[in-house]
């Protein structure tokens, strides 16, 4: 069933719809929760927050303003993973993820964060394929080099090489929009 | 600051991108947690799981509307294969006019006839019937519901194929004759509480006209109201057994209203029902 069908009869509340995206979403669901807390938590924990992004999807639904079903349940499955992660302490599963980033001002923190996001979502943009989809791969879906490099029939080392390449153009937009960018991967 | 690409890409989903795998058994865990932990354990489906739900919604017309009217109305839906003898024809008759000349079209025979079904309504009603599903295995792509969800038809189309399709038949009357074509075999005659239910399987690769290799039909009849609703399909009849079983079926605020020719035949598939 496609995603527009599956969002009319969860935004007008109807219960029966909700096995059937479990159906079509939970293997994508399960997919990234566990990519973000399998080194951590086991099959337990992990059933647990891809449950809770379900639940959460049904609770918000008259909130959902987006037609995009699956990036929005992705979006769910992070925070809810990540919440997960840190509620039960445990370190991220990205070795080359923190950067340093040195304000050029001191505006609120929720807005830099919006700006600097915006930044990142054109620095992605720009990046050609296979690049971007890699980037996207890695640190939106959290899949390991390995597994990306065999979803996309590439060397494990090209994967590595190009993900390099994004966090330097990430680095580049930054810099070039007034921000100080330092990280020991760069 | 220090932050996390993975925070900043937090508006970067891939689109497009496959991942994980389809787990039949996952679904149904997470299925049941998010239905216990939302208080949905009496979700429709499993609400009366013991008796089904048409079942139950015989019972309470039954008591709506006064048990001996219905029950003495002796509503009935035999079913025989076609001999030789069975002229079977519609009562339709329309005329057509080509260069000035008309042209009757008085006999429309079912040459693929593979079984009959014949009903017996002795008190004819104005009463018509409405349902409502509380699990299809894919949306409908035809057919309007209220805000309850209730209807007089469903229908699923999917490129060539039809899932399924569900009908009310309004204009039943005394002797009506439905023709299903084909080669038609009974697998299962229940009894849900006042319905008769039929599941009959049609084998349609040696029609004339094929426009489907096999087509399945649940008719389910209200002997104490004579409502007819049919699921029909190109999905198995376990499948059409769930929808079947998954319905509310009522009586509508809709009355029949007259008929529109003196058709005591009619063709049964799926377009139709």
């Amino acid at each position: 069933m496609n995603d527009a069908r599956l969002l009319r009869r969860l935004r007008r509340g109807d219960e029966t719809v909700l096995p059937e995206l479990i159906r079509q979403y939970s293997g994508y669901v399960y997919a990234i929760a566990s990519n973000i807390l399998s080194h951590a938590l086991g099959e337990e924990d992990i059933e647990e927050v891809v449950s809770d992004s379900f639940l959460s999807l049904w609770e918000n639904r008259e909130r959902i303003e987006t037609e995009m079903l699956k990036a929005y349940l992705a979006a769910i499955a992070r925070n809810k993973a990540k919440s997960a992660l840190r509620k039960a302490r445990a370190e991220e599963p990205l070795e080359d993820d923190l950067i340093e980033i040195s304000l050029p001002n001191q505006p609120e923190q929720k807005i830099l964060l919006s700006e600097l996001r915006e930044i990142t979502h054109a620095a992605v943009d720009s990046l050609g394929e296979p690049d971007r989809e890699i980037f996207q791969r890695y640190y939106y879906l959290y899949q390991k080099t390995a597994d990306i490099a065999r979803a996309l029939g590439l060397k494990d080392a090209t994967v590595r090489v190009k993900l390099a390449r994004g966090r330097r153009r990430l680095k580049d937009y930054l810099e070039e929009r007034g921000f100080g960018c330092e990280d020991t991967h760069y | 600051m220090k932050t996390r690409i993975t925070d900043l890409v937090a508006d970067c989903c891939p689109e497009n991108v496959a991942l994980g795998k389809p787990d039949e058994a996952l679904a149904l865990r997470i299925t049941d947690r998010v239905q216990r932990r939302l208080g949905m354990d009496a979700a429709p489906r499993r609400r009366h799981s013991k008796l089904p739900r048409a079942f139950l919604l015989a019972a309470a017309l039954v008591l709506a509307f006064g048990t001996a009217a219905f029950a003495l109305a002796g509503y009935g839906m035999s079913l025989r294969k076609p001999t030789a003898e069975d002229i079977l024809v519609s009562g339709f008759r329309y005329e057509e006019v080509v260069d000035g000349k008309v042209w009757n079209s008085e006999i429309l025979a079912y040459p693929d006839a593979g079984m009959v079904f014949t009903f017996a309504c002795p008190e004819e009603s104005s009463r018509t019937a409405e349902f409502r599903c509380f699990w299809l295995p894919r949306e409908a792509t035809e057919g309007l519901t209220d805000a309850e969800g209730w209807t007089k038809r469903l229908f699923c189309s999917a490129g060539d194929s039809i899932p399924y399709s569900i009908t009310t038949y309004d204009a039943l009357r005394d002797g009506f004759q439905l023709v299903l074509s084909g080669e038609v075999e009974v697998v299962k005659e229940e009894r849900w509480g006042s319905w008769k239910v039929l599941e009959v399987s049609s084998d349609c690769s040696k029609l004339v006209f094929p426009t489907y290799d096999r087509a399945n039909f649940i008719l389910l009849f209200d002997e104490t109201a004579g409502f007819l609703v049919v699921v029909s399909g190109e999905e198995a009849l376990e499948t059409l057994e769930h929808i079947a079983r998954e319905m509310e079926i009522r009586e509508s605020a809709t009355a029949k209203g007259e008929h529109p020719d003196a058709a005591m035949i009619g063709l049964l598939d799926l377009a139709r029902g």
